[in-house]
């Protein structure tokens, strides 16, 4: 009987301790393998575990960026004299231009055909000077403000100096707002940049991506870096449109391509979702 | 009754034995699985944690620096402020699947002919680097290296050329296109003409006019001191120790230190040491070790690139316009030396930050047959003149507190030493010539 009741015990003991083992092995909880795939998996569990969602596809593949520098200089004041179509306002201490059409300019049909008629409207250079210089930016748009960001031969810039909204009311084009940077020249010849997938890594890691959130789109544009010698320097950023779950609020937070750093102050905006 | 008491007793048994062994195989199990050791094993990790860091930056410090194609026969270097001719052949590199590598020649004639043949677009790393750094592939005990890349109009094979032994190497390649790069070389906006020479080891480009060259601005920054010990030696145990000629050393223990200048002393040259048993290393590890210390220091590494070795040190610097970038003390950025006892690595806390618009300022510099003749004029023997460049001299611009201009200079490399056109020129060469003289003996 004793030995019947010994047996017992080295039965039980031991399967707890496998029962133990087994649950240690079976949640491997960190996996610290060098494989560069399994470390970017990890990442992805990780992040799903933090309730972020991330887009199906993101890029590994290396660009290239350039330093861009553009004169500041008031560009806008000079051109209100040929804008026969709109009456304007120069607000010279921040250098924005609004102009409010002097007829009615109505808006009608589908999304698309009203972007058609916005891009008209825009285009023509008695409407707004330097318009067929911006492009149609949906992610910052809402249903009553259409958003246009100063396009280069090197990509866009997002920038409250180089921006273009035109509001709209009731089918009918209010008036509109932009800024204009100037010609954009590239100061350098161009860099290797890091991938999407980099720039997403380097805010998840500096915890600039918040838990229930979900990143919505990633994109290469050029943002303002500083002032120097009459010039406006801008680099190569990654925008990432992350949105949180909860409230439904869009930030845009940017990566610095070259160095992976998060640009702060000033440099992340919320936007109005469509 | 009886015989039921047994089988129980039987399967108490067999299930205690089966928990027994399932716990020695789960536990073998646990132990032998560095998943859950590897906390234990943190340094080989960061080790290697650092070499596939390196797999992925290692074309961005080891890239070619220089680009030259030919047009109605006359050989100019090429350079295009929105096409870098070079990344695009990086990047075009990463997709490429090299096969065999083959010795294509070995003469000097051979060699010239290749350097000197229309049909190929060249692309120059500044010194020598191992092939299989470049390929991936071979031995590394092997020692081949190579400076040139022949691109040819071919995409199934390029063709590698070592100046020193002036041996080609063929090697053969799958899913490769180097259309857009040629696009590029016979579209690039600036052309300088220019000649290949032999100087002492290697085909030195010689601009065989005086050239007008831009002098550029940057913004710099500077790293604090505090910055780079916790980056090398970390931040515990670590102690402080001031010396009488301007510097601080922070030891982690005997074997680690690095020397920094004291607050105020106007200098920029950190020097860290570990003191440890080297192997002798074949040159393609060499280059790859090199690189986990260049990534361990912090400096920014937008710009930096490969820029020479002499067999124990190797060094980077910043390039920019394709042109090395030399610190007021005309040292390189960054140099890594290897001894038999030692690792050292001497750099500057100096980074180029954010480049200014350029202004239109420019520097005239002689045609380089000019610079040659001067210096052999001088007393230099020009069997000991290794390497003549153009590159920039980093001066600190009194205007601004953080702007450097970096004006084009020529630079010399002779006796093993770099040092720019003005300082060879105010050089007692009598002394340097008589010291190799007796050296030699």
């Amino acid at each position: 009987m004793d030995r019947k009741r010994i047996e017992w015990l080295f039965f039980i003991v031991f399967l707890l301790i496998d029962l133990y083992l087994g649950v240690e092995i079976w949640r491997s909880p960190i996996n610290l393998s060098n494989n560069d795939n399994t470390q970017s998996t990890s990442i992805r569990a990780e992040m799903r575990a933090d309730g972020i969602d991330l887009p199906a596809h993101i890029s590994h593949k290396q660009q290239s960026g350039y330093y861009l520098a553009a004169k500041k200089r008031n560009y806008l004041s000079g051109k209100i004299a040929s804008l026969t179509e709109v009456n304007t306002h120069f607000s010279k201490s921040d250098n924005v231009l609004t102009g409010t059409p002097k007829v009615l300019v109505s808006l009608s049909g589908s999304h698309n055909q009203i972007l058609k008629q916005l891009d008209n409207f825009k285009n023509n250079s008695e409407n707004v000077p330097f318009g067929a210089n911006f492009k149609y930016e949906p992610r910052m748009s809402s249903a009553n403000a259409y958003c246009y960001v100063q396009s280069t031969d090197y990509g866009q810039v997002y920038d409250n100096n180089a921006q273009l909204t035109i509001n709209v009311r009731n089918n009918a084009i209010v008036n509109y707002t932009i800024s204009y940077m100037g010609p954009i020249n590239a100061v350098r010849e161009p860099q290797l940049i890091i991938s999407a997938w980099h720039a997403i890594k380097a805010m998840y890691t500096d915890r600039e991506i918040v838990n229930n959130s979900r990143v919505i789109q990633i994109k290469l544009g050029y943002s303002k870096l500083t002032e120097v010698r009459g010039s406006t320097i801008l680099l190569p950023t990654w925008l990432i449109w992350v949105e949180n779950k909860t409230t439904k609020n869009i930030t845009v937070k940017r990566v610095n391509a070259f160095t992976a750093q998060i640009l702060q102050a000033g440099n992340s905006y919320s936007v109005q979702k469509n | 009754m009886k015989f039921k008491f047994k089988f129980g007793d039987f399967f108490l048994m067999l299930g205690t034995l089966l928990v027994f062994g399932l716990s020695i195989v789960l536990w073998i199990f646990v132990m032998t699985n560095d998943q859950y050791f590897s906390h234990i094993n943190q340094t080989s990790n960061v080790t290697q944690q650092a070499r596939n860091r390196l797999n992925n930056s290692v074309y961005d410090l080891y890239i070619p620096t220089s680009s030259y194609g030919f047009k109605n026969g006359q050989l100019y270097r090429l350079y295009d402020a929105k096409k870098n001719l070079p990344l695009e052949f990086t990047k075009e590199l990463k997709g490429i699947k090299f096969k065999n590598l083959n010795v294509a020649s070995t003469s000097r004639s051979e060699y010239e002919h290749m350097l000197n043949n229309p049909d190929y677009i060249q692309l120059t790393f500044p010194d020598e680097v191992s092939i299989k750094l470049f390929t991936k592939q071979g031995s590394s005990a092997s020692g081949q290296k190579f400076r040139r890349v022949f691109i040819s109009n071919s995409n199934n094979r390029i063709y590698l050329g070592n100046d020193q032994t002036m041996t080609v190497y063929q090697i053969d390649l799958a899913r490769a296109n180097f259309a857009k790069l040629r696009n590029y070389a016979s579209h690039a906006r600036s052309k300088t003409p220019i000649k290949l020479v032999r100087l002492k080891n290697d085909y030195e480009v010689f601009y065989t006019k005086g050239e007008s060259w831009r002098i550029y601005s940057y913004l710099t920054n500077s790293q604090t001191d505090s910055y780079f010990v916790s980056r090398l030696l970390g931040t515990t145990n670590v102690t402080a120790r001031s010396s009488k000629k301007g510097w601080v050393t922070y030891s982690l223990n005997y074997y680690t230190k690095l020397r920094i200048p004291k607050s105020g002393a106007k200098k920029h040259d950190f020097l860290y040491t570990k003191y440890e048993k080297n192997k002798n290393l074949a040159m393609h590890e060499q280059l790859l070790d090199s690189v986990d210390y260049v990534h361990k220091v912090g400096l920014s590494e937008q710009d930096l690139r490969f820029f020479d070795t002499n067999g124990m040190a190797i060094s980077y610097t910043n390039y920019i316009e394709g042109l090395p970038v030399f610190t007021e003390q005309h040292t390189p950025q960054i140099k890594t030396t290897f001894t038999p006892e030692s690792m050292q690595v001497a750099f500057n806390n100096i980074d180029l930050q954010i480049p200014i618009p350029f202004d239109g300022q420019t520097r005239n510099l002689p045609a380089t047959d000019t610079v040659l003749q001067e210096l052999v004029n001088k007393g230099l023997k020009k069997d000991q003149i290794q390497r003549i460049i153009v590159g920039f001299r980093m001066v600190k611009d009194n205007s601004h507190d953080h702007l450097a201009n970096l004006i084009p200079t020529y630079y010399v490399k002779a006796y093993n030493r770099w040092q720019s056109l003005d300082e060879w020129q105010k050089q007692d060469l009598s002394v340097l010539n008589k010291t190799n003289k007796e050296g030699a003996q």
